[in-house]
């Protein structure tokens, strides 16, 4: 899976996220809804998004970053922005290699 | 629960009772008191037309219809009467499935309702069903019922689906066939109220489904119901001993077109082409969807003895199961 322009997913005006999950994150948004999308944008308040949507966006989270999201972690608040998301992605990472981690 | 004395146990008979008169999901009175939003969906959520009965039918009665009519020229009542219970119980205190055993004249069957799990009602009933069979030998049949009729007036639930009218009953027995290979059920309380009427403050006629949080629906419980789902297929099919390349069918509940495309996306498996065409003309029936779903494809025999069929079945509650019965 490939990263992205970060520079093309961002609204006129918007700073480009610094962080490279974000920037992933901001491309598959961009990329799959034809808009543009800020890292502290509600996800949620766009209604325009399916459940099929949603599954796409989890399986790219895992696949991307290789990660697994499961159980409690699957709410409304861990996916709401791309901040929120960067910072489960790096929740799990840290999981996953013994490191502590911050937590949301 | 796993195959070896699951082979005992299978269907004996399925009845499904269906109103003359599809009603178009474009013209419902409704509608036009619904936001835009909500409008819009019920016009594209892949559902035509609903069925639709007279307005004095009531769920016990034609839950009642359908047992009396399944059992007409049978010779021996039911062991066991399981009603899954309707949206909302016709009475409070009193008794809908023993309405339903006068109604349809049975005097011997011990009756009761099994509630809380929506849809996935008439699954878990299976299981249900089987378990009190192989529990005591002397029984010999159980009889499942339910009727689909709207909670209030309004037939849109949004986000979910929008309802049609129905009722069905079918017995499972000893030597049935399709046989109950496997099932698996689950449920998180979590999820209780995210649908509610407030009957308490209101007349009937002024009942309304609130959802609490559409995004929960569409995000929550979706990639819960996912993930549930997922292992839980694996699950029956190792406890069968089969494989997924087995099975010849699979059916679910009929909620709506893009549901049928996000289950297919995960599963890997085909939703046979039966359900979308109920969802499309009748409408989601409820806990009675998988039973008709299940019926029409045996009745239009494209299977054969052996053949494995999978039906999921999952509801806002939420509830989850997933059946594999062998032909």
């Amino acid at each position: 899976m490939s990263t992205l322009d970060n520079d093309l997913a961002r609204p006129q005006g918007a700073e480009p996220a610094a962080d490279p999950v974000e920037r992933s994150l901001l491309g598959f948004l961009r990329t799959r809804t034809k808009s543009e999308w800020t890292a502290d944008q509600d996800l949620f308040a766009s209604g325009a998004v399916s459940s099929l949507f949603y599954l796409e966006l989890l399986q790219f989270v895992e696949q991307e970053f290789q990660v697994t999201v499961e159980g409690d972690d699957i709410t409304l608040d861990n996916f709401r922005t791309v901040h929120a998301m960067a910072a489960l992605v790096r929740r799990l990472r840290a999981g996953a290699s013994g490191e502590p981690g911050p937590r949301p | 629960m796993n195959g070896g004395n699951a082979a005992a146990v299978g269907i004996g008979a399925i009845h499904c009772l269906l109103p003359d008169e599809r009603f178009p999901v474009d013209k419902l009175p409704e509608l036009d008191g619904l936001p835009r939003e909500e409008a819009d969906f019920a016009r594209g959520c892949g559902i035509h037309t609903v069925g639709r009965f007279a307005d004095e039918a009531t769920p016990a009665g034609l839950a009642a219809q359908a047992t009396r009519e399944l059992l007409d020229g049978a010779g021996r009542e039911p062991d066991v009467l399981l009603t899954v219970g309707a949206r909302a119980p016709e009475v409070l205190l009193g008794s809908d499935s023993g309405h339903i055993a006068a109604a349809a004249g049975l005097t011997s069957a011990f009756s009761f309702v099994l509630d809380g799990l929506g849809c996935t009602g008439s699954s878990a009933a299976w299981s249900l069903a089987r378990d009190l069979l192989l529990a005591d030998p002397s029984r010999q049949s159980v009889l499942i019922t339910h009727a689909s009729r709207p909670v209030s007036l309004d037939r849109v639930r949004y986000p979910v689906t929008v309802i049609g009218d129905g009722a069905f009953a079918m017995t499972m027995v000893r030597g049935g066939r399709p046989v109950l290979r496997a099932h698996r059920q689950e449920t998180d309380g979590r999820f209780h109220d995210l649908f509610r009427v407030d009957y308490k403050n209101a007349p009937w006629y002024e009942w309304r489904e609130e959802c609490q949080s559409a995004d929960r629906y569409r995000f929550e419980l979706a990639l819960h119901s996912q993930q549930r789902l997922a292992r839980m297929v694996d699950e029956v099919l190792a406890d069968a001993g089969a494989e997924r390349s087995g099975i010849a069918a699979t059916l679910m509940q009929n909620v709506t077109a893009p549901a049928f495309r996000f289950y297919e996306s995960f599963l890997g498996l085909p939703v046979h082409p039966v359900c979308n065409r109920h969802l499309g003309q009748y409408g989601h029936l409820g806990a009675m969807d998988v039973v008709l779903n299940l019926d029409r494809l045996l009745a239009e025999g494209e299977l054969a003895p052996g053949d494995l069929v999978l039906v999921l079945n999952n509801s806002p509650v939420a509830a989850w199961a997933v059946t594999l019965w062998e032909v």
